[in-house]
């Protein structure tokens, strides 16, 4: 869940606080009678919302500040780079799309996606192939390569 | 690309392992004449592994997770047990050592005396009460030596 926070978030604060709030969510369900059929995609589902909800806060004080884009230097090379370059690809996608993303780089099945997304199985391969190419593209209108 | 060919959607989950057998085989059937759709594959799948590395470089900080800090009330239950613990052990001791000492001591007696009879020295005459009747305690010790004593 910390490493799902952390891929949503970016480089943005606040990670830690967003998982103690998820397991205190998750403790106040539980402990109030509520069943959860399914903890694993819950817990990944409610992350991924309470990120969301975070990061959108954060650009309503962000967009008094940032005049359009950040731009990066073409350069292709080391690891912090390559971070600023995810986040601002990830920062593209739409919010479904970036939590699709971010759970299929985690080893999620199909199945456990669709359960923690609400998007069809069906259509997970379909989104996911189209979320990848929209990524890439990013990388390479930033003169990245991912490597 | 042919009419044959294969969606992006079915790449995917091609690549992922998530196609059908039966999809899984007319894929491997058809890209072994459809060089567009093997490259397809290929860059798909270096695609989904470069990301996986690359979006993994995000979350590589490793997280520290605290001691469980233990509430003091809870420390006071279990001083407390301890603490009763120790008098349960004690008394259990003692109990013990005089069980040892008692266990001890009973055969010295049962070598002394193997019988102790006692009765009315000339049976039970009923014109007197019971403390003016004549008594006899007969004891056998261990080497067969009977002793007998009269009131």
């Amino acid at each position: 869940m910390f490493r799902v926070a952390k891929k949503m978030m970016g480089n943005q604060d606040g990670v830690s606080d967003i998982v103690q709030d998820v397991f205190i969510d998750f403790y106040n369900r539980l402990t109030g009678g509520n069943e959860i059929r399914h903890p694993q995609s819950w817990l990944y589902r409610v992350t991924c919302n309470k990120c969301i909800d975070s990061l959108r806060k954060q650009k309503k004080f962000e967009r008094m500040e940032v005049v359009g884009d950040a731009f990066i230097e073409p350069e292709t090379g080391n690891s912090e780079d390559i971070k600023e370059a995810m986040n601002l690809a990830l920062g593209k996608l739409s919010p479904r799309e970036k939590i699709l993303a971010v759970l299929y780089s985690e080893g999620l099945s199909y199945r456990e996606i669709a359960e923690a997304t609400g998007i069809k199985p069906a259509s997970v391969g379909k989104l996911l192939s189209r979320t990848l190419l929209k990524i890439e593209k990013e990388f390479k209108d930033h003169g990245y390569e991912l490597y | 690309m042919a009419m044959s060919c294969i969606d992006n959607n079915h790449i995917q989950k091609f690549i992922d392992g998530e196609s059908t057998p039966k999809e899984a085989a007319r894929i491997n059937k058809h890209i072994a004449g459809c060089e567009n759709c093997a490259a397809s594959i290929d860059h798909q799948r270096d695609l989904a592994t470069r990301f996986k590395k690359a979006i993994n470089l995000l979350a590589e900080e490793t997280l520290e997770i605290p001691g469980i800090a233990v509430p003091p009330a809870q420390i006071k239950k279990h001083f407390f047990r301890a603490k009763r613990l120790i008098y349960v052990v004690a008394a259990a001791c003692v109990l013990l050592f005089i069980l040892v000492i008692r266990h001890r001591k009973e055969p010295e007696i049962r070598d002394e005396i193997i019988t102790l009879e006692s009765g009315f020295a000339s049976g039970f005459d009923a014109n007197r009460t019971v403390s003016q009747q004549p008594l006899i305690i007969t004891i056998t010790d261990s080497k067969g030596n009977v002793s007998e004593y009269f009131n």
